[in-house]
């Protein structure tokens, strides 16, 4: 078997627009997911028991269903409530409410990592609440967070691929198109998974960036 | 929820959940002693055998399991493999399985004290023996956790047969919910059953953890 | 505690032969060459990375020396034996650790009969008698079914020396067996050593405890930067050290202890 890729210029326009959506399916997730992630995790720290208890119990659910048959959920449902959406927002609805879940895990890993004297000491100078956890507090859980959160982004783009079973034309869906029409899934494969490497390799890039700087404030933060 | 729906499509769900489970059950049997072997294989580091592992597992877990899917299922004619999409699932599932779970296993191994190595070495025991009766033992209750929390996305990531048209629990409800617009009831109801799969795994975990501290005298978080 | 006799023979247990180990540009070892009798008991002195670990394990060949050479009851050991013949070898030379590395997942007899049956080839009942043998002599024939986890740490060492023992080896190098335990637990691992020195064993003790290298020790060798900087009969080298490094290196120890 001989591998032929001259077929891949004429399709190649029709790939970059499934990545173009790959990625922008990428980071309206991980723009939407990450905010209500953070209030997520700080819900999760509240005081009453049946908002704690109602929140691990989503969030249990939400990381429990298989991520595809949340799309599918989507997809039929939000119709139905009224939301008639376009395939790429539904989409992105659907990823941005599970990966909220896994982010308020990283996020509530990261607050649990702050010793509860640094709370008392805030409380005992006489700082309010609000204040306390946003100068005192979140600061100091960004090294422990930081990590998990970004090999949870990370999963955010190989996820992107879940979006083709639901029309959404990001570079599986057209890599899948392209070689139906061409006969070649092959070739048209390598080319598709070299894209995603790349994609990959970006985010891997910022990831050790990331980690680096981690590493940096918890050893200054810790001494 | 609409239970006269439900009894009438039963069949097709039930089928569906069938052909999850087994799905789930045969990468998880397929991926285990490959696992196993790519982790001892690193773990011994022969030179170029060691080399080609970290390509191979490090370009599966790079990545999205639908592309992977993909070749094994569109790319394998072409390579004059053709398989069913249900053979192709497995393979294509139990390929992404056995890559991430060698590095849980991997991780694992590694995590044994290396004075066990050293003590059992000056003993004059054999390699082979080394492994077997000091490290395996050491090593399975580090290794469960990880290894568990991999078997549910495994369970997860069975859904993703369906886009190699394998009619399990994922695709029988989406297909349900598009022929009746009730996805309320469906994709609810293989959700449940999914957090059934889950659940009885993590029982699952919860027991052996127990029984392995209790076996091996292990005090909680170390030895 | 006064001096323990013991009987001391010509012939020649262990020798080590110019051994040299680096560790990539670090050099561990430099040209080191010592040999021990039959029956005697050397202390082995130095600061931390000075060299005294690593020769013991190139001794038994757990870190094979760069070059050089290891005789040991005038066989030599090497790579060239072969991987199985060296590990029959290695077992002839008992080894204790300053972290005991019991095997956690063993109960104490376990970990007694383990190497035993696999590597000399005894029935389980044999080995079994042998390791209750050796439980009663260190003073732990009660705790045969324990786990390791269960035990103080001096216990467990004690486990380590008879676990080593149970090979019946020629030879037992001890690296810093006592340093790993709280003060009041290091006596009772002192004392098995005290007894196995006088039963005859060879010994290389790697140690900072003074008063034990003073009342067992035949001779002390004192280790700098990978070499031996001094050597001799232990009354002579405490009492008068001639190495610069060595004066400082004991006064300092002598002064703690």
């Amino acid at each position: 078997m001989e591998l032929d890729f001259s077929g891949v210029p004429t399709v190649w326009p029709a790939l970059l627009r499934g990545a173009l959506v790959t990625l922008q399916l990428t980071v309206a997730v991980l723009l939407i997911a990450t905010p209500i992630g953070c209030v997520l995790a700080l819900l999760r720290n509240a005081r009453s028991a049946p908002v704690r208890g109602i929140l691990m119990t989503l969030s249990w659910i939400f990381r429990g269903i298989p991520p595809l048959l949340i799309l599918f959920f989507a997809f039929f449902a939000l119709p139905l409530i009224g939301l008639k959406l376009n395939p790429l927002p539904s989409a992105i609805v659907a990823m941005s409410s599970y990966m909220a879940f896994y982010f308020a895990e990283a996020f509530t890993a990261g607050l649990n990592s702050v010793p509860a004297g640094q709370w008392q000491a805030a409380r005992a100078l006489g700082l309010s609440p609000t204040r306390t956890l946003i100068r005192v507090i979140l600061p100091q859980t960004i090294p422990a967070a930081l990590p998990p959160y970004i090999s949870h982004a990370t999963e955010i783009l190989k996820g992107t691929a879940l979006a083709a079973a639901v029309a959404v034309p990001e570079l599986a869906s057209a890599a899948k198109r392209v070689f139906v029409v061409t006969y070649r899934p092959l070739e048209i494969l390598i080319v598709a998974a070299a894209i995603y490497a790349v994609l990959d390799a970006i985010l891997l890039i910022l990831q050790m960036a990331g980690e680096r700087w981690a590493a940096r404030r918890r050893r200054g933060g810790r001494t | 929820m609409n239970p006269a729906r439900l009894i009438e499509y039963w069949p097709q769900l039930w089928e569906g959940l069938l052909v999850t489970l087994q799905i789930s059950a045969a990468t998880l049997i397929l991926a285990t002693p490959v696992a196993l072997l790519i982790a001892i294989l690193r773990e011994a580091r022969v030179p170029v055998v060691n080399a080609l592992l970290i390509v191979a597992v490090n370009a599966v877990r790079l990545l999205p399991a639908v592309i992977v899917l993909f070749f094994v299922f569109y790319g394998g004619p072409q390579l004059g493999l053709s398989l069913s999409p249900m053979a192709a699932a497995i393979i294509g599932l139990s390929v992404m399985g056995a890559a991430y779970m060698s590095e849980d296993i991997r991780a694992g191994l590694s995590a044994v004290d290396r004075g066990q190595y050293q003590a059992a070495r000056a003993l004059g025991l054999s390699p082979a023996r080394i492994f077997c009766r000091i490290i395996i033992p050491q090593a399975i209750p580090l290794i469960v956790p990880p290894y568990m929390t991999r078997a549910i996305i495994m369970v997860k990531g069975s859904s993703l047969a369906s886009m190699v048209a394998v009619g399990e629990l994922t695709a029988a409800a989406s297909r349900a919910s598009s022929i009746t617009y009730d996805p309320f009831t469906f994709i609810l109801f293989a959700g449940a059953l999914y957090l059934i799969i889950s659940g009885a795994l993590v029982l699952f975990q919860a027991w052996a953890e127990r029984h392995l501290r209790r076996r091996y005298r292990l005090t909680p978080g170390g030895r | 505690m006064t001096h323990v006799p013991h009987h001391v023979e010509e012939r020649l247990m262990v020798q080590a032969i110019n051994l040299k180990k680096t560790y990539g540009t670090y050099v561990a070892l430099e040209d080191v060459s010592l040999s021990v009798r039959k029956g005697e008991v050397l202390a082995i002195v130095g600061g931390s990375g000075s060299g005294k670990s690593t020769l013991l394990r190139c001794l038994n060949f757990l870190d094979p020396p760069d070059s050089g050479e290891v005789i040991v009851d005038g066989r030599q050991m090497g790579a060239a034996l072969g991987e199985r013949a060296l590990r029959r070898r290695r077992a002839d030379i008992g080894m204790v650790f300053q972290q005991f590395n019991l095997f956690p997942h063993f109960t104490v007899l376990q970990n007694l009969i383990e190497a035993p049956m696999a590597v000399r080839g005894l029935s389980r009942k044999e080995a079994t008698a042998r390791a209750r043998d050796l439980l009663a002599q260190v003073g732990l024939a009660d705790k045969e079914a324990r786990f390791p986890s269960e035990l103080s740490g001096g216990q467990q060492q004690r486990v380590a020396i008879a676990r080593a023992l149970a090979m019946e080896p020629q030879v037992m190098l001890f690296d810093e067996p006592t340093s790993a335990l709280d003060p009041e637990l290091v006596e009772e691992v002192l004392n098995v050593m005290r007894n196995l020195a006088a039963q005859g064993m060879t010994m290389l003790v790697v140690t900072h405890e003074m008063q034990f290298a003073r009342d067992v020790a035949d001779r002390i060798v004192v280790f700098d930067q990978g070499r031996i900087v001094e050597q001799g009969p232990t009354a002579e080298v405490l009492r008068n050290p001639q190495h610069p490094r060595s004066q400082a290196f004991l006064k300092r120890l002598l002064r703690t202890s």
